[in-house]
C-alpha cells in the first residue's frame, strides 16, 4: 500500500511512502512536497529538481504523520483477533482509503491511529475536546466529537474534501 | 426473561453485535440478575471488583499517564472484557499472556481496577453500561462490560456512545495501577481484592 501526504496548499497526492523507513520516491503534481524520514530526524529544508525539471521544496521533519501512516500500515499484517479480544480483520481496501483520510485530517490536525472492533480503521483525538473519524467504507467516514462538537455518518469524501464542519472543529483542535 | 433466554440473546448474537443484541433483547440491563455463562452461577454483584487490564500503546498513553478511549470501543460491539474479582491465577495471567502476544504489539502497563457499582452508577436516568457475567473460553471469571443503546437517530446514538465512552475513561482513571510485568499485576490484583 502506498500513502500520500496532501499538502497544505493543494490537498493533492504529494508524495508516496515505500516503505516503513525508506524515503519516498514518487512525486506527482504539486509543487510543494512535504518529505518525512523517521522520528529523530532534524528538521531541514531543500530545494531540489525532479527528473521532470519541476522545483520542489523538501522538508525533512520529524513525523507523527508518517507514524500514524506507518501505524496504519501495519495494520495490513494483522489478522482475525489481532487484540484477543475477538476484534475483526481489517478490510485491505478501506485501509487504502484510510490512508487518504488520514493524510487529510493531518493537514489540520495528527489524530491517533487505531481500528474498531469491527476492523475498521479511527482516527481518535483526545483532549480538551475528544472525537473520533471512523472509515466505515472506501472514502465514507462517521466522525463524532463531544460537547457540542459536530457529527455526521455515512460521509461521502471521495472528492477528498472532509466537510467544513469537521475542518472547523479540527482547526479549534490545534488553535 | 430467565437465564436461558438472555444466554440465548448473548450467544445467537453476531459476536460485533452483542452489546446492542442483548439491550434490544433485554432493555435496561436485565440479563445483569443472571450469569450468562454456559456453567451458570450468579450475576455480578455491585460490590464485586473488575478489573481491566491496559497495556500500551492503545490502552494506555505511558508519556501523558492517561487511559485512552480505544480499546472502549468495544462497549459497543463485543462488550468489552474484565476479570471478575475470584479469577484464579491462570485466569489472570493467561488474560495478561494473550493481550500481550496478539497482533498488535503491545506492552503491559497495569491495570485498572473498580467496582461494578461504578459501571451502573452512569445514569440519565436510564443505565449507560451493563455488567454480563459471561465466559471466555476456559475464563469464567470474565465480565463483559457493554454499552446500552441510546435513542435517537442513527449518528446521534453513535454521537452519545462515545461521548459515554469518554465519561467512563474519565472516571477509570482514578483507579489505575501500574504494574509493568504479570507477576507484579498479579500481585497488586491480589492486594487490591480482586
Amino acid at each position: 500500500m502506498d500513502a500520500y501526504l496532501p499538502t497544505l496548499n493543494t490537498f493533492a497526492p504529494s508524495a508516496y511512502v515505500a516503505d516503513i523507513g525508506e524515503i519516498w520516491d514518487r512525486v506527482h503534481g504539486t509543487r510543494t512536497v512535504i518529505y518525512r524520514y523517521g522520528e529523530a530526524r532534524p528538521t531541514t529544508e531543500r530545494l531540489l529538481t525532479s527528473s521532470l525539471n519541476r522545483t520542489f521544496f523538501f522538508n525533512d521533519v520529524d513525523s507523527p504523520e508518517l507514524a500514524g501512516l506507518e501505524r496504519l500500515r501495519s495494520f495490513q499484517r494483522w489478522g482475525e483477533n489481532w487484540d484477543a479480544e475477538g476484534s475483526a480483520a481489517p478490510n485491505p481496501e478501506i485501509l487504502d482509503a484510510a490512508s487518504r483520510v488520514f493524510s487529510l485530517l493531518s493537514v489540520h490536525a495528527v489524530p491517533q491511529v487505531t481500528l474498531t472492533p469491527e476492523g475498521l480503521p479511527a482516527f481518535l483525538y483526545e483532549g480538551a475536546t475528544s472525537g473520533e473519524v471512523i472509515v466505515t467504507g472506501p472514502m465514507m467516514i462517521d466522525y463524532f466529537f463531544t460537547g457540542d462538537g459536530p457529527f455526521d455518518d455515512d460521509v461521502d469524501i471521495s472528492a477528498d474534501i472532509l466537510p467544513t464542519a469537521l475542518i472547523e472543529q479540527l482547526t479549534k483542535l490545534t488553535a | 426473561m430467565s437465564a436461558g433466554g438472555c444466554r440465548q440473546a448473548w450467544n445467537n448474537a453476531q459476536p460485533h453485535q452483542r452489546a446492542p443484541a442483548i439491550d434490544a433483547a433485554f432493555p435496561d440491563c436485565k440479563c445483569e440478575a443472571h450469569s450468562l455463562c454456559a456453567v451458570g452461577g450468579d450475576g455480578v454483584g455491585d460490590n464485586e471488583l473488575l478489573a481491566r487490564i491496559l497495556t500500551s500503546p492503545t490502552d494506555y498513553d505511558e508519556t501523558t499517564s492517561t487511559i485512552l478511549t480505544q480499546r472502549l470501543m468495544h462497549l459497543y460491539s463485543l462488550g468489552m472484557s474484565v476479570i471478575r474479582q475470584g479469577a484464579n491465577d491462570d485466569e489472570i495471567i493467561g488474560t495478561i499472556d494473550e493481550l500481550t502476544n496478539a497482533d498488535e504489539p503491545r506492552k503491559l502497563v497495569g491495570a485498572v481496577i473498580i467496582p461494578t457499582s461504578m459501571i451502573r452508577a452512569f445514569a440519565d436516568p436510564k443505565r449507560w453500561f451493563a455488567a454480563y457475567a459471561t465466559d471466555d473460553r476456559e475464563k469464567i471469571h470474565h465480565v463483559d462490560l457493554c454499552g446500552t443503546t441510546p435513542d435517537g437517530s442513527n449518528s446521534q446514538v453513535k454521537k452519545i456512545s462515545s461521548a459515554r465512552r469518554y465519561a467512563l475513561r474519565d472516571a477509570m482513571s482514578a483507579h489505575v495501577i501500574l504494574a509493568g510485568d504479570a507477576p507484579a499485576l498479579l500481585a497488586c490484583l491480589r492486594a487490591a481484592g480482586i
